[in-house]
Formats: structure tokens, sequence, C-alpha cells
């Protein structure tokens, strides 16, 4: 028990090197990091714009109103900005199998998954996550706060970042059934992401329900915003069981792809 | 007579010359019209995302209507709503958007422009080629899906003889300016380290006045203004044209299309000249 809670440990020690050296790339190219943060918080603005002037027009859709689409765009520019902020590797999953680029971390004493997510990070994500960060507290504190409401923000922060990058590990695994798929991958990708970022109560029936189950477009944005207004152990629930589904899925997905993977005959160091 | 001879001859030279660059780019066009070909997964689930975008962009705006009690606004009604915001997708899919300053400002940040000045071609028009190509067959494909989805889930719109007339000189203009205007901005990488935040900061600035997410013609006066002022929305014309209603109204938006065209395109001949002069190359 004690060596497996030691082996625990070690990791995690490991998971946390590997974001303070990829931190340490950031701060390297101060101008380039603020330039592309700050561009970010201004690029996801201009859709809080676009929102504010819909609904000034149009009042509301099916109850959601400008409130909503700040706790909508909060989670899924949190969940967007930490699955990409740190562990961006996992949007070049596909490109690493097509260029025989993943023997490199086949060789390493880790979790081959865990290694590849953490190989790379991407700076401009960091304003996806400060920007969505202000927006959720926005949101919390528009719909008035409590304890349950601001613990429910924090979870769900965090399960909407899993969902994001599980999603983007099956997507991107796709390469190991489709050779060459690095496009199609990133047109899924955007699939989902594109309506994650409408007023999600539009949306009933069956559409509410691919979006939900399928594409998890509802479950990155729309869901927890809605749990954070009712709260209720239901929600939760739900919630919680498809952000574990789709991080085992990932795993799952991954690890069979990767007993497809053939090696290549780059010669590269990590 | 000679003095003719030489007119005729120099006349003929450069009518070769100009048959020679024309087939010259065509070819470009060509290979990318291939290249697009070339990846058909790719290509499916372009075509199935924009079906998608429309279809929930549609469903929205039925939505707000029908609940809003508002059967039209500025005399803009639900169909023509949808229909307005598919045709800016059109003109953004017809050349992938932002695919063309990625690929002009990565060419310049990592220093590959300088292969490109020994080419025999002109970088800039190497590029619009490059993007136009898959234009048409884009335009098939993406109109087709546009029309078949729209169609049956929301219904057709009627076009007065002055849109039908007008648009495809409104999408043809739109799109070339809109690469136009991409090649511009991907050229400020010559001075700044990285353009792309400005990029993405412009690009959404435009989604406000040219259309993408609410149509222009339900927004009030002063963003139908300022779309007449930015290259990024004038681009994007195609969305307006229910508000057409005459050929002086029609004329109006191609001749300015045409105006940025002008100006984009010499502002491009000139910083292309001047960040070349900047390029330092190295021995490796």
């Amino acid at each position: 028990m004690e060596g497996k809670l030691r082996n625990i440990n070690k990791k995690w020690a490991w998971i946390a090197e590997n974001l303070r050296f990829n931190f340490r790339v950031f701060t390297e190219y101060k101008a380039a990091f603020v330039l592309q943060s700050v561009g970010m918080i201004l690029n996801n603005a201009a859709f809080l714009v676009v929102w504010y002037i819909f609904f000034h027009i149009f009042g509301s859709v099916n109850g959601w109103g400008f409130k909503e689409m700040l706790g909508l765009d909060g989670f899924v520019g949190f969940g967007y900005g930490v699955a990409f902020s740190l562990t961006y590797g996992a949007t070049k999953i596909s490109k690493m199998a097509t260029f025989g680029l993943l023997d490199r971390f086949l060789t390493l004493p880790q979790n081959t998954l865990t290694m590849v997510s953490l190989s790379d990070v991407q700076m401009s994500a960091i304003g996806d996550l400060v920007l969505g960060a202000l927006l959720i507290g926005a949101y919390v504190v528009t719909v008035g706060p409590s304890f349950t409401r601001i613990a429910l923000a924090l979870l769900f922060a965090g399960m909407v970042s899993l969902v994001v990058l599980g999603f983007t590990i099956v997507v991107q695994s796709i390469v190991f059934w489709i050779p060459n798929s690095q496009e199609l991958s990133d047109a899924l990708f955007e699939f989902m992401l594109g309506p994650s970022l409408m007023p999600n109560s539009a949306f009933t029936g069956a559409m509410r329900f691919i979006f939900t189950f399928i594409i998890p477009a509802i479950v990155i944005g729309g869901l927890p915003v809605n749990i954070i207004l009712s709260p209720s152990i239901k929600g939760l629930i739900v919630m919680t069981a498809i952000s574990l589904a789709w991080v085992y899925l990932a795993q799952w997905v991954f690890n069979r792809g990767l007993r497809r993977y053939e090696s290549g005959n780059l010669v590269g160091t990590r | 007579m000679k003095t003719r001879l030489l007119m005729k001859s120099s006349h003929q030279s450069m009518n070769t010359t100009l048959r020679q660059a024309l087939a010259k780019y065509t070819y470009v066009g060509y290979l990318a019209y291939k290249e697009l070909l070339a990846y058909p997964a790719s290509l499916l689930g372009r075509l199935a995302i924009h079906a998608l975008r429309i279809t929930y962009l549609g469903i929205i705006y039925e939505y707000v209507f029908t609940h809003s009690g508002k059967s039209a606004i500025h005399g803009m009604d639900a169909l023509h709503a949808v229909w307005a915001l598919a045709l800016v997708q059109l003109v953004y899919q017809l050349t992938g958007s932002g695919r063309t300053f990625k690929h002009f400002k990565d060419e310049i940040i990592s220093g590959q422009i300088e292969v490109r000045l020994n080419k025999p071609y002109y970088y800039p028009l190497q590029s619009l080629a490059d993007a136009l190509g898959q234009a048409p067959i884009r335009f098939v494909l993406f109109f087709a899906i546009t029309a078949l989805v729209l169609g049956s889930a929301f219904g057709m719109p009627t076009f007065t003889i002055q849109q039908k007339s007008l648009f495809l000189p409104l999408l043809s203009l739109g799109v070339l300016l809109f690469v136009l205007t991409q090649q511009l901005l991907s050229l400020s990488a010559f001075w700044i380290e990285d353009p792309t935040p400005a990029w993405w900061v412009l690009s959404k600035i435009a989604w406000i006045i040219n259309g993408t997410f609410i149509p222009l013609a339900i927004l009030p006066a002063y963003f139908k203004t300022a779309s007449l002022l930015f290259p990024l929305s004038a681009s994007f014309f195609l969305g307006r044209i229910y508000e057409i209603t005459d050929w002086y109204s029609g004329a109006k938006f191609v001749g300015i299309q045409l105006l940025w065209i002008l100006l984009i395109y010499t502002a491009i001949y000139f910083t292309y000249k001047q960040g070349a002069k900047k390029i330092s190359i190295n021995g490796g």
C-alpha cells in the first residue's frame, strides 16, 4: 500500500515537474506570451459583444439571457484554456502518429498518453483560461453567489476541462484507423466547439440528446450553466458521469489505437 | 514602318508574357484544386460542419423570431435571416477562414519567404491563385449543401432579379477581397514578431459588423455604416443581398468592394516590396 502511494506521489511530482518546465517556455518568450494571451482575451470578448447585441434585440432564448452566456463562454473558455494550455500535445496525436513521432514516447517509463499530452503547450490558451475564470466568477455573482454554487462552479470547471481533453484525445486517435486524418480530427473538434458557444437552450429533442451524449457540446457549457442556476444532485451526477466517461473513453480509444501504431524511422530525442 | 513593326512585336511579346503568367497562376490554382480533392474525408468533414453550423444558426433564429413575437425586424424575417447568415458562412468556406493569413505569415516568420523570392513567380499572386483555386469547386459543394439543408429545414427564399444578377459578383469580389485583406495583414510579420493576435482581434471585430452571427439588416444603422468602412466586413456583402432593393443599392455594394480591392492590392504591392528588402539570408 505504501509502495503504491509512493508511486502515485512520484507520478504527480513528475506531472508537476513537466508543467513547471512547460511554464518556463511561456516565461521565456514574455512579449509573445503577453501579446497572445491578451489577443485571445480580446478575441473571446468579441463573442460577448455579439451576444449582448443579440439579446438586446431578441430578449431571451428559451429562458436564457446574456448572463447565461457569460457562464457559457466562461466554462467553454476555461475548459479549452486548461486543456490546451497544459496538455496541448493531445491535439497533436494525429500528426505525431502520421509522422512516426510517437516512438520517442513509447520507450519512456510513464503512461504514453500522459507523456504525449504534456509534451506541448499553447501560449494563447492562457488567455482563454484567464477570461474563462473571470466569466465563471461573473456568472456566479450575477445568479447569486452561495457556497453550493461556488463549489459547483469550481468542480465543473475541472470537469469541463477533462471533457474537452477527453474529446480531443478521442478525435485525434482516429488517425490509428484512418491514416492522414489530421484535418478530419480538427474538423470534428470544431464540430463540438461551434454549437457549444451558441445559446444551448434553443437545442431541444434529438439535437439536445446528440449534443449532450454523443458530441459533448452542451456538457462543456450549457449543462454546468443550468445546474449552477438550479443546483441539483441529479445534475451533479449526470455531469460527473459524463466527465468520467470521456476520461475513460479517451484512455481506452488511445490505448486500442496505439496497438495499431507502426513505428516510424525518424530519430528524435525527448 | 519599322516603328510599327517594333510596336507590333512589343505588343505580341506582352501578350505572350501575360498568357504565360495566366497559365502559370492558373496551374497553381489547379494544384490547389487537386489538393482539395486529395483529402476527401477532410472535405466531407468540412461540409458536415458547415451543414451543422447553418442548421443550429437556423434553429436559433427560427426560435427567437417565433418566440419574441417579432415576425420581421427592419423588414427581415426568420427565413431571410437564416439565409443571410448562411451566405456569410459561404464566403468563409470558399477560401477557408484565415488559411491565407496563416500560410503567408508562417512563410515570413519562418524565413521560408526567401525561397519564394527565387521562384519564377510573384509570391502574393501565387498565394492568391492558391487560395482561389479551390473556390469554384468549394462554391458548388458548399452552396449545394446550403440549399439542401436550409431548403429542406427552413424553406427557400425568393430573390429579385437584381439580387440574382449580383449574387456572383458580390461573392467573387468578396472572396477576392477577403484573401487580399488576409495577405495585407500577414505582411505585417515583416515588422512585428507575430501578427496572429492582431488577426484574431480584427477578424472577431469583423464578426460584429459583417453578419457572421447577427444579420446586419436587423442591427441599428450605425453598424451598417461601419461595415462599409472596414474591408473585412465588405468581403461579406453577400450576406446583405436582401438589402438590395434596386440597381443603385446593388451597385453601391459592388463599387465599395472594387474600391477596397484596388486599395488593398496597391498596399500589398508596396508593403511586400518594402518587406522583401528586410529579408536577410543567412548561409544555412
